[in-house]
């Protein structure tokens, strides 16, 4: 026989009154700056997280997914909008897109970014085109294994985002949207799980989707067989881009230029000493770049050559942005190096040899060869890639 | 009695089995074959920038770069083969060294048949069937699948990197440059070495070493002209020069275990 127990209508009443009083706490969470969060709070969520299938062209090679990182419907959009929040930054005033803009090809198109203090860092945002490709360090020296490590350090990087983790999880923990965005993507129980970590997963699986989308002029020529499609200078500029005189028969000179943008993807992600700056000795370069990482002695003044995908949008160029414009760049390659030790030996060997030269040496580019190469990289620009929703601000 | 005696023949033909086990072991069992490649100029470890003295006159030569794949590295018993490696991509000079020394790069293959081997086959570059595909066409778990040693305009994996300055005329100047970048199907080399080659038990790491200094004395003992050659790229006779390089291999490989 079950025992019943009826509450008395004035023990209801008193009930109700501390139990109101009871609420209030909990109703002033949000403005509460040490609030303790509730074992389970986001347990109620459904957690279903749709896998999500990174799209690339067909002429691109698959893309490697840690597996403690897959990629989810739910991971993808949290950590697209992460991304183009200024709640990491510490006064809330840039976000990580601040730099990295979808029209300049996810950068900013300026030789240095400003942070949180109007400080310039010291060196020119990289495109983060096909950046899930890259296995050999991200940054301009490679400093960051992987997109995840990546995503954690210009937060606290007192030139960037100026900001402390602790500080972000907080706001993020008794944010009204991001706890549930985190229950989705995660399977969190309760806010108090929410981590530098996982933002950083979550944002790393949105810059695994900035993938080229494979339409531009040159993928449309070389990949998906319009073969009418260069006119004779970027036809030109593609034979000296890839070596591939002797193959095509025709007398045209080497400008080196695939050996470190090689590939279908247009970059070595190796690191090299590109001729920049002619110093007296190893130390004179005013940024040693990869040498901060290594500390090797032969690696200093060298960075990682970027992808020349979408290149004419992520102007100005190179580790400090100070050439302003391709035919720069092009300028500069075309002047065979400055003679430094550890230059790599192709920005020595741009042009024809020299006939009688001892050692050999090269002519450079023709103005004409130049303007060739230049018009060939603007074939590399993907505007169906800039333009896609998919990895636009979610805030607009 | 007879009880007895169909004991003790039970276990006497127990024992003739396991016997038998033992004697088909060497056949049936299975452990890891370890290779350790080396890069050697001159027999010495090779170091970038280290200064190698080159030619008849020995002037200074610096190597920069040294990488290189293989295909289908197979131990051979008699006509017995077993690919051990299908796809390796070799690079002794890797932009994440903290030194100029070059890397020893060790691999340990699984579950290959214990025994003696009477030698190894090693293929140089990529062979003809997988060099027809490009990464696109491979995992990220293979050497293949590695977009940055890719070839486009030769539709080719580059086989072998060799990059080198020198001061031919001694006068304190690097101004010669060397860039051998091999590949194609045609500099495919295939080489046997006859050495014997265990497998299980105690055996050793099998070193694979290649001298960067053999790959260029040519057949007459003398040194290749690096200054009149300085590379197979803007250069009429690449596809000769990267011949040479790759077919110099067979004398430049030598095996320890």
């Amino acid at each position: 026989m079950r025992a019943s127990y009826q509450i008395p209508k004035r023990n209801w009443l008193i009930l109700c009154f501390f139990s109101t009083i009871a609420l209030v706490p909990a109703c002033n969470k949000d403005n509460n700056p040490n609030p303790t969060p509730t074992k389970g709070d986001l347990e109620d969520i459904p957690y279903n997280p749709q896998a999500y299938t990174i799209v690339k062209p067909a002429h691109f090679p698959e893309i490697e997914v840690p597996k403690d990182n897959p990629m989810t419907l739910e991971g993808v959009q949290l950590g697209r909008r992460l991304f183009y929040d200024p709640i990491l930054s510490a006064d809330s005033s840039i976000s990580c897109a601040s730099c990295h803009l979808p029209k300049g090809s996810f950068t900013d198109n300026k030789a240095t970014s400003k942070g949180i203090d109007g400080i310039n860092g010291r060196r020119s945002a990289m495109s983060l085109l096909n950046v899930a490709y890259v296995k050999n360090g991200l940054f301009w020296d490679g400093r960051s294994p992987s997109l995840e490590d990546q995503a954690l350090r210009p937060v606290e990087d007192p030139v960037e985002m100026h900001n402390s983790w602790t500080k972000v999880v907080e706001k993020l923990k008794w944010n009204k949207d991001y706890p549930t965005r985190f229950r989705q993507a995660f399977g969190i129980n309760d806010r108090s799980e929410i981590t530098k970590e996982l933002a950083a997963k979550a944002m790393a699986q949105f810059e695994r989707i900035l993938i080229s989308s494979g339409n531009s002029k040159y993928d449309r020529f070389k990949f998906k067989g319009e073969n009418n499609l260069f006119d004779d200078e970027e036809l030109d500029g593609f034979i000296m881009f890839n070596d591939d005189a002797l193959n095509q028969g025709v007398n045209l000179p080497d400008a080196q230029c695939f050996h470190c943008h090689g590939g279908i993807l247009n970059t070595g992600n190796n690191y090299f000493n590109n001729g920049l700056d002619s110093v007296s000795n190893l130390d004179g370069f005013k940024d040693l770049g990869r040498y901060l990482v290594t500390t090797n002695n032969s690696d200093k003044g060298k960075f990682r050559a970027p992808t020349l995908r979408n290149i004419e949008l992520s102007a100005p160029y190179m580790h400090d942005g100070r050439f302003k414009t391709l035919e720069e760049v092009v300028d500069h390659y075309s002047k065979n190096g400055t003679g430094v030790s550890n230059e790599d030996p192709f920005i020595r060997q741009i042009g024809y040899p020299i006939q009688g030269s001892n050692p050999i040496k090269y002519t450079g580019l023709t103005p004409h060869q130049k303007q060739s190469i230049v018009k060939f990289l603007k074939t590399l620009t993907d505007t169906d890639f800039v333009n896609n929703p998919d990895i636009q601000n979610p805030f607009n | 009695m007879s009880l007895r005696i169909l004991t003790m023949l039970l276990c006497s033909a127990l024992l003739i089995a396991a016997c038998k086990d033992d004697e088909t072991k060497p056949n049936g069992a299975v452990s890891d074959f370890k290779l350790t490649f080396k890069s050697n100029y001159n027999g010495e470890r090779l170091i970038k920038y280290h200064q190698y003295p080159y030619g008849a006159n020995a002037y200074p030569l610096e190597f920069s770069r040294f990488t290189l794949f293989l295909t289908d590295v197979t131990l051979l018993n008699g006509t017995q083969e077993t690919v051990v490696a299908p796809s390796l991509y070799l690079d002794f000079t890797p932009d994440n060294a903290s030194s100029d020394t070059s890397a020893y790069l060790n691999y340990t293959f699984a579950n290959i048949p214990e025994g003696t081997y009477t030698g190894i086959k090693i293929g140089y570059g990529v062979k003809p069937s997988d060099n027809a595909k490009n990464p696109a066409d491979f995992p990220p778990s293979s050497p293949l699948y590695n977009d940055n040693e890719y070839w486009l305009g030769w539709k080719s994996y580059i086989f072998c990197k060799i990059e080198a300055q020198g001061d031919s005329d001694k006068d304190g100047v690097y101004d010669h440059f060397n860039i051998y970048h091999c590949g194609g199907s045609l500099v495919y080399k295939t080489f046997t070495f006859t050495q014997p080659i265990t497998v299980g038990g105690n055996a050793k790491t099998t070193n694979v070493n290649f001298d960067l200094r053999k790959l260029f004395i040519m057949d007459d003992g003398r040194y290749y002209n690096m200054v009149t050659s300085p590379s197979t790229s803007n250069n009429k006779d690449s596809l000769r020069v990267a011949n040479d390089i790759m077919g110099k291999f067979g004398k430049a490989t030598t095996l320890e275990q």
